[in-house]
């Protein structure tokens, strides 16, 4: 048997090079990998064809093997090394190492089932974190892909290579029934039961703490400089969708805290407080009370203090991706935090800092209420001890140009001037003075004096923790806010996307007169400036929001769903009474249609199509105006085998009966 | 229906990924990704079922085929819906196994069944199934077909008897006379040379009469017959080698077109282009059986002019 794979590509193969295509796409949308490790599986995947030529070279074999075998080392080591989160990433890389190392050994006698199954696997973990469009688009290129690979797989031992008809078959009926199959899914996925009041049966294992929810991509509960991921919080893979239910897109608001850093670490950085905070409504803020068995959180005092001053509440449906993230993204804003009735099997948490997280990782549903928050007509002053630990002095050594810029700039500010003034006036100084870097990159500062000493310019962190810095050299009580900013919505967007690099840092500064904590943000506006225009934006975001439909589909959306199914008869009826003119003439033209269609003439006879075919068989097909008799000398004078002869004859001679019921029907000889 | 190797890898795998799915908090997309993957498994049991539904097959019947010799034989499938991925497996009475593959039934599609070298017999088929993994190659269907083909295998055809097997003086023989080239006997006429034709055929005196040149045209000696009397009073290797001779006897015939008589006891009929087809002459070859020594001899009866050796 001829190796058909030496000779060029076969079907087959194209077929796995576009699997594992999707495959490095996949891992691309959760952010596990730089783009920097994954475009060389993208070369080497696109060229398999064209190198499997050389697969037999001792040389490129060597290479070959000894670039496995190194990028192998490196994730082992870098698993081995790092914390138990990255473990999922190096894993969908080494997953995807094997799909493009078989891919580019695949031999003409082996099965590539390994390749089919490991692809199902990287698309299900894939699936599992992420709930990105583009995992949609990929998933769609990727199904049909398998089903047409799995038809080729099983044509492969009948030589199919030499038989492009079998193999056009196949891609045509495969096609087909992906797209039945793609259908059937859709229907399962509609209508089975599947709201699942559940306990995940090892929540224990996804349950990573501590250093663990570094692996979050963009979000990080801790500031380090100069330990800057440049992919990491570039990534494009969605975060949370936010789903309007009630209300204006533009009553979103924008800053959707994650983790408040009210401690400073010698690096220069920030993080959480290690210790508990005082159970103080200045620490505790906003403060939240649990209801119905953890699973509803409710501002102090009640919703009605909220709704009672503004008018139409603004509603939102939250959902976050899955992965192993337990907290929960708020606005200060809310007043209001319902858990999903499929979230049965964990409770809410309230961290002493006023945010909350759930108790077990994965895909997160919650609604939320918001609403403007009622000032406090007798704010009650906070003892110094209370706001102790939001003035605490940074100990680096690396943010003296912070305090001498506070001073500076206090000497432009009235005396007296209260925290609001001075948060924005250092606030709006920052932004216009400093330029902004993206995260990591080549120049940017790395400390907090190389950032205000020079033109280095840096990220939001660096803002926010120099707008830190300076306020608590001023005495002003401040924590910075690490979380998420959402960008500005279109007109008519009712689902908005938050993405991984939409991660933001930002600052809280507490002032006696407003009576809590409000949000500063000193990062120059314009780089949050939020999506742009026109209509690519605008299918994008309405493609968006149709794939949330799906990702967040549940028993509501069911039932929903069902309810239009049951009134559609009733919704047709209406339409019909209120349009009766259009519809009577669309209704005339279909039937014009049709009946134009079945006025067309008649094909040819049968006799005719058989003489042709018997010509056509012969080689020798009939000519524009030749007749069939003309034909058939043609065919004596060619020598045509007898048989085929005897065929041509025999045919000819039937038409002329049909034609001419009998009279001169064409002799054989 | 049951499943293949690939199919129970990924029954396994599908087993792997629900119990993750059970282990996990619940996700949407990972519920949508088992549904492809269970629905890919129902629709494969049902595609799978329905490629050999109704299927209808035939096999040509190859004729009389000699022992020894592997060969190939025609088969089809009848219909206009297109069939994928078919193996058809014939299994005969005597052991003896044949296969074909099919990737796709069409007008055009001319699969074979192989045959491996038989030996000499009637060999009927014992048991006639298709078998298909397609589309998926998770699940295998085997249906077994009504059809019971019968393959007659005629001896191997040989050219001489070794004079050591010749035991009997009445024994088998074939009879062939040569008087002229070819089986000719006498010129019926002249005809113009052809390039490529013998110089020894070439009638000089005639060609130049003529100026050109012309060859003697032969005419067949019509009194001459050939036959071919076997004796199957022997036993093993003996019969064996006289069945070989009287297959070789007539396989020449049927080459050249000539008549040929086939005697043995309780057997003698003619063969020919006009009248019975040399093939059945091999077919009686094929299931030809020993006869006891005390049987009466074949007994031959010949024309005038015939020659029997």
């Amino acid at each position: 048997m001829p190796d058909r794979i030496r000779k060029g590509p076969s079907a087959l193969l194209l077929c796995m090079m576009g699997i594992v295509a999707c495959n490095v796409r996949f891992v691309q949308l959760t952010g596990a990998a730089d783009p920097l490790w994954l475009a060389p599986l993208y070369v080497v995947t696109l060229a398999a064809p064209f190198l499997v030529r050389f697969r037999e070279h001792v040389v490129y074999r060597g290479v070959w093997n000894l670039a496995i075998v190194l990028v192998f080392l490196r994730l082992v080591l870098h698993a081995s090394t790092a914390e138990l989160a990255f473990v999922l990433d190096d894993g969908l890389m080494l997953a995807l190492l094997c799909q493009v190392h078989v891919l580019n050994n695949l031999r003409r006698e082996q099965r590539p089932d390994l390749l089919f199954l490991n692809s199902y696997l990287i698309a299900v973990i894939t699936g599992y974190i992420t709930v990105d469009l583009s995992f949609a688009f990929t998933f769609l290129v990727y199904a049909p892909l398998f089903v047409v690979g799995l038809h080729l797989q099983n044509l492969d031992p009948f030589h199919t290579g030499r038989n492009a008809l079998a193999v056009r078959a196949a891609w045509r009926e495969s096609l087909r029934r992906s797209a039945l199959l793609v259908g059937v899914t859709l229907l399962a996925f509609f209508f089975f039961p599947r709201d699942f009041d559940r306990p995940a049966l090892f929540a224990s294992y996804f349950d990573f703490e501590g250093e663990a929810s570094t692996y979050e991509v963009g979000f990080s509960p801790r500031l380090e400089f100069g330990a800057i991921e440049q992919q990491a919080l570039q990534s494009d893979r969605l975060v949370m969708r936010v789903d309007l239910v009630d209300g204006e897109a533009g009553s979103v608001p924008r800053f959707w805290r994650g983790a408040t850093l009210s401690e400073p670490t010698r690096s220069g950085g920030w993080e959480a407080a290690e210790t508990d905070l005082p159970a103080s409504s200045v620490v505790r803020d906003p403060d939240w009370e649990l209801r119905w068995q953890g699973l509803r959180l409710i501002r102090s005092g009640g919703a009605e203090a909220w709704t009672g001053e503004v008018k139409g509440v603004t509603r939102v449906r939250v959902t976050r991706a899955g992965g192993t993230e337990q907290r929960l993204f708020l606005p200060r804003e809310s007043f209001s935090v319902e858990l999903d009735p499929i979230h049965t099997a964990g409770e809410l948490l309230v961290g002493a800092d006023g945010t909350a997280a759930y108790s077990n990782p994965g895909e997160l549903r919650y609604e939320l209420q918001l609403g403007r928050e009622p000032r406090d007509p007798a704010p009650r002053a906070p003892s110094a001890l209370e706001l102790a630990p939001f003035i605490e002095q940074p100990v680096s050594l690396y943010n003296q140009s912070a305090r001498t810029l506070a001073r500076e700039l206090s000497r432009r500010l009235p005396e007296g001037a209260g925290a609001v003034e001075v948060a924005s006036e250092f606030a709006a100084y920052l932004a216009s003075r400093y330029p902004y870097r993206v995260p990591g990159a080549e120049g940017s500062a790395r400390t907090l004096d190389e950032f205000l000493g020079t033109d280095a310019g840096g990220h939001c962190e660096l803002f926010a923790s120099a707008l830190a810095t300076m306020l608590r050299s001023r005495s002003i009580p401040v924590r910075v806010v690490s979380g998420y900013v959402l960008a500005r919505p279109l007109p008519g967007e009712r689902s908005l996307a938050i993405r991984a690099r939409d991660a933001h840092a930002w600052v809280e500064v507490y002032s006696a007169e407003r009576g809590g904590w409000f949000p500063v943000d000193p990062t120059p506006q314009q780089v949050l400036s939020g999506a742009g225009g026109g209509w690519l934006t605008g299918t994008v975001a309405a493609l968006e929001e149709r794939w949330a439909t799906l990702t967040s589909f549940d028993a509501g959306s069911r039932s929903r769903f069902l309810q239009s199914l049951v009134s559609l008869p009733g919704s047709l009826l209406r339409v019909a009474e209120n349009h009766l003119g259009p519809l009577s003439g669309l209704v005339l033209l279909l039937a014009l249609l049709v009946l134009r269609a079945r006025a067309v003439r008649p094909g040819p006879p049968a006799t005719v199509i058989a003489m042709s075919r018997a010509f056509d068989r012969a080689g020798l097909p009939l000519g524009p105006h030749e007749t069939p008799r003309e034909g058939l000398q043609r065919a004596h004078a060619s020598e045509v085998d007898p048989e085929q002869m005897e065929a041509l004859s025999a045919a000819v001679q039937a038409h002329e009966r049909d034609r001419y019921a009998g009279v001169g029907a064409a002799q054989g000889g | 229906m049951k499943p293949t190797h690939f199919g129970v890898k990924s029954l396994l795998f599908f087993v792997a990924i629900t119990g993750a799915f059970y282990a996990a908090p619940y996700v949407n997309l990972f519920f949508l990704l088992i549904a492809f993957f269970g629905a890919h498994w129902v629709l494969c049991a049902w595609w799978t079922f329905s490629n050999l539904r109704g299927l209808q097959v035939v096999i040509q019947d190859p004729g009389p085929i000699p022992a020894g010799s592997a060969v190939a034989l025609d088969w089809a499938v009848l219909g206009s819906r297109p069939r994928f991925g078919l193996k058809l497996r014939v299994n005969f009475e005597s052991g003896v196994e044949g296969s074909g593959e099919l990737a796709l039934s069409s007008e055009q599609a001319r699969p074979q069944l192989r045959l491996p070298p038989m030996v000499r017999g009637v060999h009927r088929a014992r048991r006639v199934t298709v078998s298909s993994t397609y589309p998926f190659g998770l699940l295998t269907r085997t249906v077994s077909l009504e059809l019971r083909p019968e393959v007659h295998v005629y001896p191997e055809p040989t050219v001489r008897i070794p004079e050591a097997h010749l035991a009997e003086p009445a024994a088998t023989e074939s009879t062939t006379s040569r008087l002229g080239p070819k089986g000719r006997t006498q010129p019926a006429g002249l005809r113009p040379h052809v390039a490529g034709e013998s110089v020894g055929d070439i009638h000089w005196r005639a060609s130049a009469r003529r100026g050109s040149l012309v060859v003697n045209e032969w005419e067949e000696d019509l009194s001459e017959e050939r036959a071919v009397v076997l004796d199957r009073r022997a036993e093993g290797a003996i019969l064996e080698q006289r069945l070989s001779a009287a297959s070789a006897a007539v396989v020449d015939a049927r080459s050249e077109g000539a008549a040929l008589r086939l005697v043995s006891q309780g057997h003698d009929e003619a063969y020919s282009a006009a009248g019975l087809h040399w093939d059945e002459a091999l077919r009686f070859l094929a299931r030809a059986e020993a006869l006891q020594a005390n049987e009466a001899p074949p007994e031959l009866e010949t024309s005038k002019g015939a020659r029997v050796a």
